[in-house]
C-alpha cells in the first residue's frame, strides 16, 4: 500500500502542494485527476522517489521511495521520457533491464509488434503516440508492483488506449500491482479506476470511489410544451444547468428518488435520465472551488 | 550496479575509440622526429601532446559523462530508477576514468613504439605515465565536482572553466600586488623564484599536468644530449614560471580529492526541482565572475608600469575598467539568464568598482609610474 502523510512541496514561494494525505490499496487502480498546474506530476514524482519531500512521508508498505532497494518495486513512466537521438526500442529495453532484471521481453514484443514499430528506428523518429505506445509497453513489460503512470494516455489512439487498459486490468489483476495514473482523459479513467483523488489549489479536494462519486450526482433531460426559466429550478440542489429553448439538461446532487419527485412536479412533457460521466464530476468540483473564491474576493 | 556499469561502457565505447585515435595521431606526429638545421642532424622529442590531452581530455569527458543529469526531463526517470545517486554517479565517474587512462596508455604504447625504434630508453616514458595520468585524474575530479555544481549544460561548462580562471586571476592579483611591492623583482619572467611553492601559481592543477609533462621532455632531451646552452636557458626561465613544488602539489591533491567527495555529496543531494535553472552554487558565477573581474582590473595597472608615463597610463587603467565593468554585466545576465540582478549582484558590481578605485589609490601612491 502506497500511504501519503501530511505531505507538502513549494518551488521557492510557489507553494505547489500542501498537508497532502492519500492512500492506494494494493491492487488497485487510482486516478489522479486535476487541471493543469495544479501539482498532478509533482505529486507523482514525490512518491517516486525523485524529489525529495520538504514536508510530510510518503511510504511503500512502510518503506521509503528514497531507498533505491524500495525503487526495484517502481516504475515511474513521466510524461516526458529519457531516450537519446539514437535510442531504439531494442536499446531501451536493454537499458531498463539493468535494473529490472525480471522484464519480460515477450511482453515488450508482443506490444511493438502489434502496433508494428520499428525495433531498430532511432525512438526520436517516432510519432508522439508511437513513443507513448514504446514506454508504455516497457511499463508493461517491467510489471512492477507499483506502477506511476504521468499522463499515460496523452496521444494515443482509441484502440491504443482499449489494448493499454485492458493490459492494465489484466497487471492488476494478475499481479496484484498498484496502479496510480495520472490523466486529463477523464472519460478513460471512469473505465477501470477504483478509486481517485482530485487536486486543486495545493490541496486533495476530493477522493474516494469513483462510483459512489458518479451515485452522489444525477443527471436529467427534460422537455416541457412551454419556455422554461431557471427561476423554476432554484429550490432544487442544482450542480449545473443547460436551458435551450423547451429543452432543459440538468445535474443535481441528493437522493435521485427525490429529485426525481420534484423535477416531475414541474411537469416536463419528457424526461430522462442520463449519466453522469465523471468529467461532469470534475468540473463540478473545480467550479465549486473557483464559485467560492469569487465570493470570497 | 556491475551490470549498469557494462552496458554504459558498451554504450559510451565509440567515445573512447575516438579520444584514443585522435591521441594516438597525435602522438605519432609529435613525440619523436628527425630534422636538420645548419646542417647538423637534430631529435625533437616532446610529452606535451600528453599535457594538452591531460588537460582538455578530462573537460570533455565530464562533461560528456554527466550532461545527462542537467536535464529535468532525464532525471524524471534516472533518479526513479531503483538504483542509489551514489551508484549512478560512481558508474558514470569510474567510466569517464577509465576511458581517460585507457587512451592515456593507448597513446603512450604509441609513443613507447616510436622511441624503441629510434633506441630512447622507455624509463623516462615508463615513470611519466603513471604521473601523468594521476594528474589527469586529479583535474577530472575537480572538473566533475564543478560541473555537478551547475544546474545546466551552458553553467556546467563555465564553471569548469573556473578551475583555471580562478588560481590564474588570484595569481594575477597576487602578482600585481607582489610586483608593486617588490619592484626589485620586477623581471616577469624570473619574479617567481622569490615565491617557491606558491599554490595559485598560474594554472592549479591544470599547471602541474604542463609542468610534469615538460620535466620528463626536458629529461629526455638531456638523454639524448639534445639540451643546448640556450634551450637549457630557455627550460630554465619556463620552468621558474611553472614550478612544480611539492606544496602546491599537495594542496591540489587535496583539493582534488576533496572535490571527488563533494561531487559525489552533491549529485546525492541534488535537487532535481532546480535543474535547467539558474546555477547558485558558491562554485560558480558567486566567485567565478568577481574573481574574475577583480583579476583583470588589478591586471590593468600593471599597463601603468609598461607605459611609464603618468597621464597616459592613468587614461589606460581608466579606459581598462569600461570594457571590464561591461564583462562583468555581461556575466550576471548570462547568470542570471536576464537583467532580473538581485541585490547581493548589485553589491557585488559595485564592490568591484570600489576595488578598483582603492586598487588606484594604492598603486599611484606605492609606485609612481616607473618602467620596471
Amino acid at each position: 500500500m502506497i500511504k501519503i502523510e501530511g505531505l507538502s512541496h513549494s518551488f521557492g514561494k510557489n507553494v505547489v502542494l500542501e498537508d497532502v494525505m492519500m492512500e492506494a490499496k494494493d491492487a488497485s487502480v487510482l486516478g489522479l485527476v486535476g487541471i493543469n498546474g495544479a501539482g498532478k506530476s509533482t505529486l507523482l514524482r514525490l512518491i517516486s522517489g525523485i524529489y525529495v519531500p520538504q514536508k510530510g512521508t510518503v511510504t511503500y508498505d512502510g518503506e521509503s521511495p528514497l531507498d533505491a532497494y524500495t525503487r526495484k518495486d517502481i516504475f515511474l513512466l513521466p510524461d516526458d521520457p529519457y531516450y537519446t537521438n539514437s535510442t531504439t526500442c531494442d536499446e531501451l529495453f536493454s537499458m531498463y533491464s539493468n535494473f529490472y532484471p525480471d522484464m519480460d521481453r515477450s511482453v515488450f514484443d508482443e506490444i511493438t509488434d502489434h502496433f508494428k514499430l520499428p525495433k531498430k528506428k532511432a525512438i526520436k523518429s517516432f510519432s508522439k503516440g508511437m513513443r507513448r505506445q514504446v514506454f508504455v509497453a516497457l511499463a508493461f513489460a517491467v510489471a512492477p508492483r507499483y506502477l506511476l503512470l504521468d499522463e499515460a494516455f496523452d496521444g494515443l489512439d482509441p484502440l491504443a488506449r482499449k489494448m493499454f487498459k485492458d493490459h492494465l486490468k489484466k497487471l492488476v489483476k494478475e499481479k496484484g500491482s498498484t496502479v496510480i495514473i495520472s490523466s486529463h482523459a477523464l472519460k478513460e479513467l471512469e473505465d477501470f479506476c477504483d478509486a481517485y483523488v482530485m487536486i486543486d489549489n495545493n490541496h486533495i479536494i476530493s477522493s474516494g470511489s469513483m462510483l459512489e462519486k458518479k451515485m452522489d450526482l444525477c443527471k436529467f433531460q427534460m422537455a416541457f410544451t412551454n419556455p422554461v426559466h431557471e427561476v423554476q429550478f432554484a429550490t432544487l440542489p442544482v450542480k449545473s444547468l443547460k436551458i435551450i429553448g423547451r429543452f432543459v439538461t440538468v445535474v443535481l446532487e441528493g437522493d435521485e428518488y427525490e429529485i426525481k419527485q420534484k423535477l416531475e412536479a414541474l411537469k416536463p412533457a419528457v424526461m430522462d435520465r442520463l449519466e453522469v460521466n465523471f468529467e461532469e464530476v470534475f468540473i463540478e468540483d473545480i467550479d465549486k472551488r473557483i464559485r467560492g473564491e469569487e465570493k470570497n474576493a | 550496479m556491475p551490470k549498469y556499469f557494462l552496458y554504459h561502457m558498451r554504450k559510451t565505447v565509440v567515445r573512447f575509440v575516438i579520444m584514443a585515435l585522435m591521441l594516438c595521431l597525435f602522438v605519432n606526429s609529435t613525440v619523436y622526429s628527425k630534422y636538420s638545421y645548419y646542417g647538423g642532424e637534430h631529435t625533437s622529442v616532446s610529452l606535451t601532446v600528453f599535457s594538452v590531452f591531460g588537460v582538455v581530455a578530462p573537460f570533455v569527458v565530464a562533461a560528456l559523462e554527466f550532461s545527462q543529469f542537467m536535464n529535468r526531463r532525464n532525471l524524471d526517470t534516472w533518479f526513479s530508477l531503483p538504483i542509489s545517486r551514489t551508484n549512478l554517479f560512481l558508474v558514470h565517474f569510474i567510466n569517464g576514468a577509465v576511458q581517460l587512462s585507457a587512451a592515456f596508455i593507448v597513446g603512450v604504447l604509441v609513443a613507447a613504439v616510436k622511441f624503441a625504434a629510434a633506441g630512447i630508453s622507455l624509463g623516462r616514458l615508463m615513470t611519466y605515465t603513471p604521473i601523468g595520468i594521476c594528474l589527469m585524474l586529479f583535474s577530472y575530479m575537480l572538473l566533475t565536482f564543478l560541473f555537478l555544481s551547475a544546474n545546466n549544460l551552458f553553467d556546467g561548462c563555465v564553471f569548469m572553466a573556473g578551475a583555471v580562471l580562478i588560481p590564474s586571476n588570484l595569481y594575477s592579483i597576487f602578482r600585481s600586488f607582489y610586483m608593486l611591492f617588490n619592484p626589485q623583482d620586477g623581471n616577469q619572467i624570473f619574479f617567481t623564484r622569490n615565491i617557491p611553492g606558491l599554490p595559485f601559481n598560474g594554472y592549479g592543477i591544470f599547471n602541474l599536468i604542463v609542468v610534469a609533462s615538460e620535466r620528463y621532455t626536458d629529461l629526455l632531451k638531456k638523454d639524448l644530449g639534445e639540451l643546448s646552452v640556450d634551450s637549457a636557458l630557455w627550460t630554465s626561465a619556463r620552468a621558474t614560471v611553472t614550478k612544480f613544488s611539492m606544496p602546491q602539489l599537495l594542496l591540489w591533491i587535496m583539493i582534488c580529492v576533496g572535490a571527488l567527495a563533494g561531487a559525489i555529496f552533491i549529485f546525492n543531494k541534488k535537487k532535481t526541482e532546480n535543474v535547467s535553472g539558474v546555477s547558485e552554487s558558491w562554485f560558480g558565477y558567486r566567485v567565478l565572475i568577481p574573481i574574475c573581474t577583480a583579476g583583470s582590473l588589478t591586471s590593468s595597472f600593471l599597463t601603468r608600469a609598461v607605459i611609464g608615463e603618468e597621464l597616459l597610463a592613468t587614461i589606460v587603467s581608466v579606459i581598462a575598467i569600461i570594457p571590464t565593468i561591461i564583462g562583468a554585466f555581461i556575466a550576471y545576465v548570462v547568470y542570471r539568464r536576464g537583467i532580473k540582478f538581485k541585490l547581493p549582484d548589485y553589491l557585488t558590481l559595485a564592490g568591484l568598482v570600489v576595488y578598483y578605485i582603492v586598487c588606484a589609490i594604492i598603486f599611484s601612491s606605492v609606485a609612481p609610474v616607473t618602467p620596471w
